[in-house]
This record gives C-alpha cells, structure tokens and sequence, in this order.
C-alpha cells in the first residue's frame, strides 16, 4: 500500500514536471519524457510485469494531458516497460553508467514504438525522418535526466522491507564471485 | 498475460478515443482541472526564470533587433503619409471581403502558460477555460483591434486552462485565400508541417491558366460554411515564389505572420461562427 502510494507521487510529480518545467527546458524542440524514465526505474527495479503495469498507469495519466489519443502513451510504455524488465533480468552487475545508458536505449526504443503505433492508428506524419530525428534527441534527453531520476524513482518501487529484484541480483552475483 | 491484457485494453482505448468519447473528454478536462493549481503555483516559479534565462540567451539577439527596429522606426516615420494610402486599401479589402474587425468578435485574452507538452505537437497552455467561456475549435488570434493575425484554435478545455493547437502543429488544416496586390486571389487549404515552423499552401485551381505565387503575398483564412475560423484573418507570408507556368507542383509554403515562440498573450474569438457584435 505504501509502495503503491510512493508510485502514485511519482506519476503525479512526472505529469507536474512534464508539463511545467520540461515545456521550457528543449533542443530543437524536444523535450525529455520524464514519465518514460520513471518507467524504465520502475522496470530495472521490479521486472517485466511491474514495468509493463506501471508504464500502462503512467502512459494513459500522461495521456490525459497530451494530445495523443488516449492509450497510445500507455500502450508505448507498458511494452518498453515490459521489454526493459526482461532485459534487465540478463544484467548482473550494476554500473555507474546503467542509468543513462537504460535512459538513452530505452528512451530510444520507446520513442520507436510509439511512432510506429502511432502511425498504425492513424496519427499524421510520424513515419518520417523528422520524427526519428525527434525521437534520437529525446533518447538523448532522456539519457542525460535517467541519473537523476533513477535513483528517486527505485527507491519509491522498492518494497517496504527492501526487499525485491535489486536483492535478488546483488545474492547472485555474490555467488557467480 | 499481463501484456497482453495491457496491450488490447490500450488499443480499446485508442479505438474509443479516435471516435470520439465524450467520457474521455470528461477525464482529460477533469484532470486537469485537479492539476490545475499545482501547474500555476509551479508555472509561477519557473515561468520568471525561464524568461530570464531565455533574455540572457538572447542578449545580443535583442539588441541587434533593438537596432534593427529604431532604424526601422525612422523610415516608417517617412512613411506615414503612404501609410494613409495603405489604410485605404486596407478598408477597400475589408470591404471586398466583408470582414469584420478582430475588435468586432466577443474575445477572451489569456495568457500563455507553457509550451508543448509532448514532443509530436505543437500546442500552448493558457490560463482561461470554460469559465472564461471558452470552448473547443474557438479561434485563436494575436494582434491588435486594427488586425490580427490566427495563430491556431482551441483542442481541448478545462474549467481554468485550455489548450491551443498551434497552426504550425502538424494537424492543423484552414481554407485559406491568396491575398495578391489587396485583390482576393484563388483559394486552397494551408496545412501544418510536422517538425517545421512553416506550414504548407495548395492551390485549388479551377481553370486551365496557372496564377503566379509570388514570395511575399499574403495569405488568409477563407472561412465559408463549416469552417470554424472567420474570413480574412492573416495566416502567412508565401516564402517560395511558384511561376504561373507550374501545372505540376501548386504548393508553396507559409511563413507564420506571428513569431510562434515568443506568443505571450492571445485572444480567444467566442462567437467566431456567429455575426460579430461590432
């Protein structure tokens, strides 16, 4: 209950910075998408299922506020949020550069797919070069705020007692040592 | 299991959303009427702060255009008895046109909030909604009482905040009309760009003779029936001269009258589709 409680500030506080302070800060345009990094935490934290639940809930909040139609952030989300929760059950150790390295790769994959289910159900132009040049500076965006979000945003997914994936990953590399 | 449940409650969702659900709808504009105060109380922070760091970029930009515009000033104080002239003409078109002034329509000016919230379009949050009166697909202008000049129409709206599609959003469409030498021209439809600050023009031409697009002429709403936006309102300036010989291509492209990144202040039209009360 706590924990859902934490995450529930997260997505708020996501839509909050999203769309005050994230509307100013832009290249070229384009802004970072906090709430797809807070998904990618949740999914390295929790593991496929959580991330894919998690990036529903925080894509279809998103798209209360976007003009998207509504579910195309949640269905983007949810799928990078799965496949970063599956990807990470192959990383062993942690690494300082985790963070923007999952930010950039999964910013980029999200960014992918939601062109490519956008142009699926008829959004205008988002098969083009513009929009993948769109979607390249955002993952770089991304990238450069994952160090900063991470950290908050994993210590709101974890469980109460600490325990959970995180754990699980530090006992086996413990006994691959 | 899990995904696959998510992914068919998303498409269900987008399939509803795309045919129009006025239960969406409800939900958008109720959260973000329970945001609402928490955007202004933040916006009031970061708005002075991005303005000042956004002065600083601009420094030497602001003061070569400080210059720029007091040469400016000079020769436009030797052309105001031309000015009379141009005034003229001005008043004939409106005539020819039927156009009321902007002053003419019932408007609410807001203020612009934010910026884009996603990266696809290009829209601005402002700080008047339905209890301003506002509604959806209102049109938007920025300008003075003597003219004005569309800069998009309202998408969606909350009690205390709405929010404008740009015109150089990638959906934005308008009939639009040539203006060459304060005489109407042919008609056609001006449509957003995605990725690009300019917006596209095409011609619907009925006979066999090409008109000539030269760069600079002015292009405006056409209105007419359906049309949400008004006659005569100033979209753009044509930036690409098309010769009358061109039959195969007959679009050209817009430049927006209104710097779109420095729109602070914009005027609403509420009863844009009625006759204006001036």
């Amino acid at each position: 209950m706590i924990r859902r409680l934490r995450l529930a500030f997260v997505v708020l506080g996501a839509v909050l910075l999203q769309t005050t302070v994230f509307t100013h800060l832009r290249i070229e345009g384009v802004g970072p998408e906090v709430g797809l990094v807070c998904v990618l935490a949740v999914a390295y934290e929790d593991g496929a299922d959580s991330g894919a639940i998690f990036g529903f809930v925080m894509g279809l909040t998103m798209d209360l506020f976007s003009p998207t139609p509504l579910g195309l952030l949640a269905l983007t989300y949810a799928i990078t949020g799965y496949a970063v929760g599956v990807f990470q059950a192959g990383i062993v150790r942690s690494s300082p550069f985790l963070a923007p390295i999952l930010g950039g790769v999964g910013g980029l994959f999200g960014g992918l797919v939601f062109i490519s289910v956008g142009a699926l159900v008829g959004q205008a132009g988002f098969l083009s070069m513009a929009s993948l040049k769109t979607v390249l500076i955002a993952a770089l965006f991304d990238a450069l705020i994952a160090p900063l979000v991470f950290p908050i945003v994993r210590r709101a997914a974890r469980e109460p007692d600490g325990s959970g994936l995180r754990d699980w990953r530090a006992l086996r590399a413990r006994r691959i040592r | 299991m899990t995904l696959v449940l998510l992914v068919i409650t998303s498409l269900v969702l987008i399939t509803l959303d795309e045919r129009g659900s006025a239960v969406f709808n409800s939900a958008r504009s109720a959260a973000q009427d329970v945001i609402a105060p928490l955007q202004r109380a933040i916006d009031s922070v970061v708005n002075p702060v991005a303005d000042f760091f956004d002065g600083l970029g601009r420094a030497s930009e602001i003061e070569a255009e400080n210059t720029r515009l007091r040469d400016e000033n000079t020769k436009l104080q030797a052309e105001v008895d031309r000015g009379q002239v141009a005034v003229a003409e001005n008043d004939r078109f409106r005539e020819i046109f039927d156009i009321p002034q902007i002053a003419d329509y019932d408007g609410v000016v807001a203020q612009v909030s934010t910026g884009s919230v996603d990266n696809f379009h290009k829209t601005w949050r402002v700080d008047k909604g339905s209890a301003s009166g506002i509604a959806v697909d209102m049109p938007v202008v920025v300008g003075g009482n003597s003219g004005g000049a569309l800069v998009g129409r309202v998408s969606s709206v909350a009690r205390a905040s709405a929010v404008i599609e740009r015109i150089d959003d990638r959906d934005f469409q308008a009939g639009a009309q040539l203006v060459q030498g304060g005489a109407p021209g042919p008609t056609g439809a001006a449509q957003g760009i995605a990725n690009s600050t300019q917006l596209s023009f095409q011609l619907f031409e009925n006979g066999t003779t090409g008109i000539a697009i030269a760069k600079g002429d002015l292009v405006v709403t056409s209105g007419g029936v359906g049309s949400i936006y008004p006659k005569g309102l100033p979209i753009g300036r044509v930036t690409r001269s098309v010769p009358a010989t061109a039959v195969v291509q007959r679009d050209t492209r817009l430049q927006p009258i209104v710097d779109m990144d420095r729109v602070d202040l914009v005027k609403i039209l509420r009863n844009a589709g009625a006759t204006p009360t001036g």
